[in-house]
Parts: C-alpha cells; structure tokens; sequence
C-alpha cells in the first residue's frame, strides 16, 4: 500500500465527519493483502459521499483550516528550538481538533521535527474558520522554547490571508515581529526570577532575586508589581536585543548599561526603541548583581510551583539561565503604554553597594557555649570575613580565621566539631560548613548536618 | 515534674525576642533516638492540630523541627507560647503512643553500574585515594565491623525497614534511619564530595541514609540506585504537579531487589508517569519497637562494639590517606604556581591578541581550533565550568575576523584557569 498520507488530511477529514484516512489505509491494504492480485476496497467504500458533508453540520458549507505548531522560531530563519515545553494547555472545542504527542514536561529533542501539535478549525464560513483559528491559536498555551504560535496568529490577522489571496510566495513578503526580547548574550549567569518566590518547605529552594530591593525597584519603575519576573544579571552582564519598543529599567549594583552603544542611567525608566540593543556591561567596581525589568513581564514563562523562578533546573526559562539564542516574549498588552503616574526615577532611595558591609544578625539557633566557647563567639561577631570566589547563589561562603570550637568532634552527628544531627536550616542562616561558614541564600538547603550559629536579619536579605 | 520528660529546646533566632521568622526546637541530648524523634512528630501532629496562623512550615529531622513562620502574622513571642503549650500537652513518655503512615516498597538495584561509575569519576577526577575508595559499599563493610564484607553491608541494609526521618535538604530528599538497630550503618562523608551522583542513588553519612532526588553533587557513600521520590511533572498516581514529592516524615520504605535491566525498564515507565508504588497503611507502633529492641539486646550490643572498632580503624586509615592526598595536591598547586609566573612572562613579551579568562574556572570543552577564523563576536571559543555552570568563552567583537593560533599554556579540558588567564591567543 501506498503510505503517503496528505499533509492536510485531518483538513479533509473535518470537512467529511466520520472519514479517518489512516484507517482507509489500513483496510485497504488488509484487503489487498487478503484478495491478491487486484484486491481492495469496493469503490462504494471508498466514495467520499458516504460521509458526511456540510449537511450532517446542518449548513451549506464547512471551512476547515489546519494550523502546524512547530518549535522553531519565526524571527530566527525559522531556526528548530528544541527544549522541555514547561506549560502546555490545549483548550478543547466542539469546532476544534487537536493532533499532539506533547504535554506538560515533554522534552522536545533535537533530532526530529519540532512539530509540536495540529490545530484544526472547522466553520461554516471561511472568516469565521479564520476567527475560531486566531481565537485557538490565542487560547492554547505551548511555553518552552520559541514556537510559531505568534507567527501562525500574525497570519490569521493579515488582510491577504483574511482575503483569501495568499498564494505560495505570500509568506516571502510576509514580515513577522514578534513581541519578543532575544538573548544575545547571557553573560555569566542571567536568569528569570520573580518575588517572593516559592514557599513550600521540603527542600524547595525559595528562589527570587539575591538583591530584592534593587529587583522590586527595578518593577516599580517600570510600572510592574514589585514582585513580577525580572532578570537577574550576574557579574559579567548580558546582551539583549528589543523587537519591539519596551518600557525596562536597570537598578543593582553600579554597572555600564547601554542602548545601541549610547550610556543610559541606572535607576530609572527607558524607553528602549523597537530592534535596538541594550547591553549591561561587567559589574567591575562593587556588588555582583544587577537587575533588569521590563513592562508586563514575561506572561509565557509559566509558574513552576507557584512562581517563575529559575531553580535547581526548574522553573524560569527552560530551568536554567539565559544563552545567546534565547528567546523570551513579552506582554504585548503592555507595550507603548506605559503609565505616566508611576515613579521613573529612584535616585535617594537607591541602596549603595560598599566593599565592607555591615550585616545584622540575630545570634542562634547554635550561637552556645556547648559548641562555640565564648571567646570563639566573640571572635566570630569581631572578625573581618572575605567574601570567597565560591560563592553563588546557594550561599556566600566567607573566609576569615579558624573558629575557636567548644567540642573535639560531633559526636553522633560527625567527626567535625561542626556536624550535629541533621537538623532544618532557616533561611539567611549562617551555617558553619567545617571551617567555613556559609550564609544560606535563595537556593540554599533548607536542611543538613552543620550547625548554624547566627541568622541574618531578614531585612538584610 | 516527670523525670523521664526529655530536655526541649526552643532555639529562637534571637535571645532578644526580636522577631524573625524561623524558631528550631531540639529534643533531649545530641544522639539519634526513636523515642525523641516520635515526640517530636506527636508534637508536629498537636500543632497542625492546632493551626497556629503565621507557620508556614516546619521541617523536622533527626532531634529537632524548624517551625518557621512569617513575622508580620505572628509574633515570635506568641508563636513561643503557642508551641510550649503544645509541648506541655503531650504524655511525658511516647511508650504508648501508635503513629499512622505508609509503607511504601521501592525497587532497588545494589552496587549498581550508575553509581560504580560516578565514583570511578571522583577517583579519576577529584581524588584518587582514601578510605572509602575503590568500593564504598566495602568501606562500609569494615568501617562497620563486619566480617561478610561487602555482601553482609548490603543484606543489612535491604533486610530492615527504613522510617523517613526528615524531608527535605534539597527538593525532598528524604533522610532515611533503619529501623532494625542491627541495620543502623555508619559512614563519613565523602571529603570533598562528589561533583556528579545519578538520580535515586542511595546512601549512607552519619547514620542517615538519602535517595539523591536528581542528578547532583553529593558526599554520601553510594550502595544502591532506586527510583527518585521527586517527579518533576508530578506524573503518575503517586504524585500531582502541585505536589511532585512523595515522601511525608513517618513514612516507612522496604526495598525490593531488583536487577539493572529492570531498573531500566521500570525508571522509563516512572518518567512517563506509569509507574506505581506499591503503598500500604500501616502504624508505628512504640510499644510494639521498644519490646522488638528489647528482644535482641545482645545483638545491638554486639553490633555496636564491632562497630566502633570498625570506625577506629577506619578513620586512622583515612587520616593516613588524607594526608598523602593533600601531599600530592601541595605539590601540583606548587606547579601550577610556577607555570602561572612562566605564562605570565609570556604573555608580557608578546603582543598576540588573546582571549583571557575572566574568571578561576576549569576548562570544560575547548570548541575552536588553531586556524579557525572568528566570524561572529559570539562565537563560543571555550566552555569553562565554574560554580557548577557552563561559562561561555565568547570571542568577542574586536577579534571579528581573527585566526586562532594557539591555545594559553596547559589550558586543555579538565586545567584549571585563573581570572586573567590566556585561553586563546589569536593572529
């Protein structure tokens, strides 16, 4: 039998209800098989009038439209873009057939078509065909890497298409922009953080942003809530690259920014035109991270677990930070609207980012005698501690002189007299980890056999 | 006052009674004991009991549970209150007491090839001698005391049941204690740990036993690959996107032997969410423990002073070990710092372009060779690993239309290269 199947058949199929193609196939090649050398289905069988038409819908006429939902992105030669689809909502609708492989956590791989679903509408007009297509189209939700989503919706709302005058070089002049921001250069670690994060205990990391006053003001001035998703730059910055004109600020520690290589200010508003660069240098004097909000937020990045932090591999964009190639779109309802009543400078409230720091603590859960001697806490609240290249945003691993413990070893818990039984952690905690202690941040355990002798003050964090 | 109350200890996070947001309670003295830590789950089941607004969470463990709570609902004081009075309430001894929970069998394949070759990594790669290598599951075995080696480590460890003791650490990872004391092995930590453990491994530190919930760095000694407890998808009857965990503390685990083929087959049908446990209802009885306990007295003693013997042993080895360890290391640091002075002499009497490092990393993957041109100022020269994240070495827009020539003195895959370090020097 011949198993080429036409392209568009589930379009024929929905025009003929009760027709399934692949299952005439099948039959037909049982019954060449069964009765060689001329053998087949009988021609009545195979008369397409057999099946319904427009008349079983009760019209005169049915219009059915097929839209391929590829992973591959439209503004990058139609580039395949692998990756984990993080979210998907296929929504289900009498005029509506949906032909798909995929949900929520399927890993599309590299080495096959990204064709991802087939969305078909059926209609008894042709522009209402194209409505219930565009309202599909707008509906389904597929987060993960870049999809054609936005380009097959692009096409629904073009007036040659609407007229019915696309032919097979319509697509050659047919220009497509999407609402979108490219990762041109992700830097050393860039990634999509929200506020406050997650709360959920069970070794779930809280996530969200290291420096969460710049990162709340950062919204704020882009005229967010504090807590919408956000990135978070890290040390060597990162280069970004605007289809579309975009409402962003930048706060965090003190660092170059610049818009298509002209220098804009931290702190404050921009309006960063349609197909321009913004570039955040190396953050080279104090601080380590910086902050970058846009208007509206980045409505496809789903929530893992109540938010759309990046973390242990979850979460955010495809769980990790952002790489040259990336791709996130933005809130097309938000652009070019900016609202004129919300703050667009922070200049005194700003924070400073000092080479020493002050840090508030609150002494305990371990800050005892029964572990650390007096002198040896004393020496620990006295000391000058060095912030070690080691440090992420697991936790800061500090460097200074050697604590001055109480006990020879951990008893039961181990042989160091830093080993206790394994015992939950308090976030901000500073654990004492051997030697060196270690302030637990956003991704830190929430559990483990170190003691912890002092906290710091939540305001701190 | 009943003198066979345990000591309770409130470790607020300040002495000042300046309100935070966390307050860990501690039980009796610094050992691992059923009776304490089926108080402190009598305390927790009172408190949830009670819904206390403003505790969002707790976390108990081993002797202790961190009640952690948000400040602007509650103030520490009244939280204090709250929970002195919830301890005041329970019995002063849990002898009678009978905890609900489940019994839930997983699939475990013993000195599995995942995890033989996860330390067959860490000998090559991070360090090549000490106690617990080649074989941590003999380790095991000696520093135990136990004259069957290897074999008699891992019956132990599947002929008991396991009760879940805390949950959590990283995306509920579950500490685990065997509840047959005969079963009860110890062993140190890896030092310094693993960079790489497969998903669902198994292993022992202290006297606690975890199941890596993902791939991930790691100090455990590794005896066994099981099915992970977290689902990330949350497919499958066992678990739903909002809850992608399966373990509760006081829950109990058997393991099932099975072989790596079946592990193969039964992980597939676990990722794909068709794989259930099989789960029953049962009770912790502590009457019921205390007269099994009782019952084989001798044997825990037994078991105990082999044990130590085994511990001395062992950690004088490893102290031996360590120090030739760190010998060999001082001398390649000693090395690393002479050719750190020669490159920098090379660099200064030359006027090649280069591409430097701006960062103490390892060289991952070198992706460039001597000859090729840079086309695009993103071009990926070299990945550098650092902070367990792959760093791009981008070629950088003044070096558009360069030739590579040659790459920094020693740098190739596994070096370590400092901030300022040449990678590249281009034509």
């Amino acid at each position: 039998m011949n198993t080429r199947l036409q392209v568009e058949h589930p379009v024929t199929e929905a025009v003929h209800p009760g027709l399934d193609i692949v299952e005439l196939m099948i039959r037909q090649g049982i019954a060449e098989r069964s009765t060689p050398p001329n053998g087949g289905l009988s021609v009545d069988e195979l008369d397409q009038a057999r099946y319904g038409g427009p008349a079983s819908f009760g019209e005169e006429h049915i219009h059915a439209i097929e839209a391929r939902v590829y992973c591959e992105n439209a503004a990058a030669q139609f580039k395949p873009s692998p990756g984990t689809l993080q979210l998907v909502e296929l929504v289900p609708r009498p005029w509506l057939r949906i032909d798909t492989w995929v949900e929520t956590g399927t890993l599309v791989t590299p080495f096959f078509d990204p064709l991802v679903c087939k969305l078909v509408v059926s209609a008894p007009s042709r522009p209402e065909a194209i409505a219930r297509l565009l309202g599909a189209l707008s509906e389904c939700k597929i987060y993960g890497p870049p999809n054609n989503l936005a380009y097959l919706r692009a096409i629904c709302d073009s007036e040659t298409f609407k007229l019915g005058q696309a032919t097979t070089t319509f697509l050659n002049t047919f220009t497509f922009t999407p609402c979108a921001v490219d990762i041109l250069s992700g830097g050393l670690e860039t990634t999509v953080q929200d506020f406050p994060g997650r709360y959920l205990g069970m070794g779930i990391p809280r996530s969200g942003p290291m420096d969460s006053i710049a990162f709340r003001a950062a919204n704020i001035l882009v005229g967010n809530s504090p807590g919408t998703e956000a990135l978070e730059v890290t040390l060597l910055g990162c280069r970004l690259y605007f289809h579309v004109a975009t409402t962003v600020a930048i706060t965090g520690a003190p660092v170059k920014v610049t818009i298509d290589s002209k220098e804009v200010p931290m702190w404050a508003r921009i309006e960063v035109p349609a197909k321009s660069k913004l570039a955040v240098g190396t953050i080279d004097k104090t601080g380590f991270r910086a902050y970058i909000a846009m208007r509206g937020g980045f409505p496809e990045i789903p929530q893992y677990l109540g938010s759309k932090s990046t973390s242990m591999g979850l979460g955010g964009y495809q769980g990790r930070s952002l790489t040259a190639g990336d791709q996130l779109v933005l809130n097309s309802n938000h652009q070019n609207n900016a609202d004129e009543t919300a703050f667009s400078k922070i200049a005194v409230a700003a924070p400073t980012y000092p080479d020493h720091w002050t840090i508030y603590c609150l002494p305990g859960p371990h800050c005892d005698e029964e572990f650390i001697t007096s002198e040896g806490i004393k020496d620990f609240f006295s000391a000058r501690w060095i912030v070690s290249s080691s440090s992420n945003r697991m936790g800061i691993r500090l460097e200074g002189p050697k604590l001055g413990w109480a006990r020879k070893n951990g008893g039961e818990g181990g042989s160091h007299p830093s080993n206790i039984h394994d015992s939950g952690y308090a976030f901000g905690t500073v654990n004492i980890n051997g030697d060196t202690p270690v302030i637990l941040t956003n991704e830190g355990p929430d559990m483990g056999g170190y003691l912890c002798l002092c906290t710091v003050a939540s305001a701190e964090l | 006052m009943d003198s066979k109350r345990p000591k309770v200890v409130f470790r607020e996070r300040s002495f000042h009674k300046a309100g935070d947001s966390a307050i860990l309670v501690e039980y009796g003295d610094l050992i691992l004991d059923f009776e304490l830590r089926a108080r402190i789950h009598a305390f927790e089941t009172e408190l949830q009991r009670r819904d206390v607004p403003g505790i969002w969470t707790t976390s108990p463990c081993i002797r202790s549970t961190m009640v952690r709570y948000n400040p602007l609902a509650i103030s520490q004081t009244d939280l204090l209150e709250a929970l002195v009075s919830v301890e005041n309430l329970l019995p002063a001894s849990m002898q009678d007491m009978t905890f609900p929970g489940r019994k839930i069998i997983f699939p475990i394949v013993l000195d599995d090839r995942w995890n033989r070759d996860a330390l067959e990594r860490y000998s090559r790669s991070i360090r090549d001698e000490a106690v617990y290598l080649p074989s941590n599951i003999e380790y095991l075995a000696r520093n135990n005391g136990l004259s069957g080696g290897a074999e008699e480590a891992l019956t132990l460890l599947v002929n008991t049941e396991w009760l879940v003791f805390g949950v959590g650490f990283y995306l509920a990872c579950p500490f685990l204690i065997p509840i047959d004391p005969r079963c009860r092995l110890v062993g140190q930590k890896m030092n310094p740990s693993r960079t790489y453990t497969p998903r669902g491994a198994l292993g022992i530190a202290g006297l606690v036993a975890a199941i890596y919930p993902i791939e991930s760095p790691g100090g455990y000694q590794l005896f066994g690959r099981t099915l992970s407890p977290w689902q990330t998808w949350g497919r499958g009857t066992n678990f739903n996107p909002e809850q992608p965990w399966l373990l509760f503390p006081f829950d109990q685990l058997k393991f099932k032997v099975i072989t790596e083929d079946e592990y193969i087959e039964v992980e597939k049908q676990f990722d794909s969410g068709r794989y259930n446990f099989e789960i029953e209802p049962t009770t912790f009885d502590m009457a019921q423990y205390k007269t099994f306990i009782s019952s084989m007295e001798g044997d825990i003693r037994q078991f105990k002073s082999r044990q130590a013997g085994g511990v001395i042993n062992e950690e004088a080895r490893e102290v031996e070990l360590m120090r030739s360890w760190e010998g060999k290391r001082q001398a390649a640091k000693e090395n690393i710092a002479e050719v750190i002075a020669l490159k920098e002499n090379i660099t200064e009497s030359t006027n090649a372009f280069t591409v430097k490092s701006s960062m103490s990393a390892v060289v991952w993957k070198i992706k460039c060779s001597p000859g090729d041109i840079i086309n695009s100022s993103e071009d990926v020269l070299m990945i550098l690993e650092a902070m367990k994240t792959e760093i791009n070495v981008e070629a950088g827009e003044e070096n558009v239309g360069r030739r590579v020539q040659e790459f920094g003195r020693d740098v190739k895959p596994g070096a370590v290269v400092h901030a300022g370090d040449t990678l590249v020097v281009l034509e």
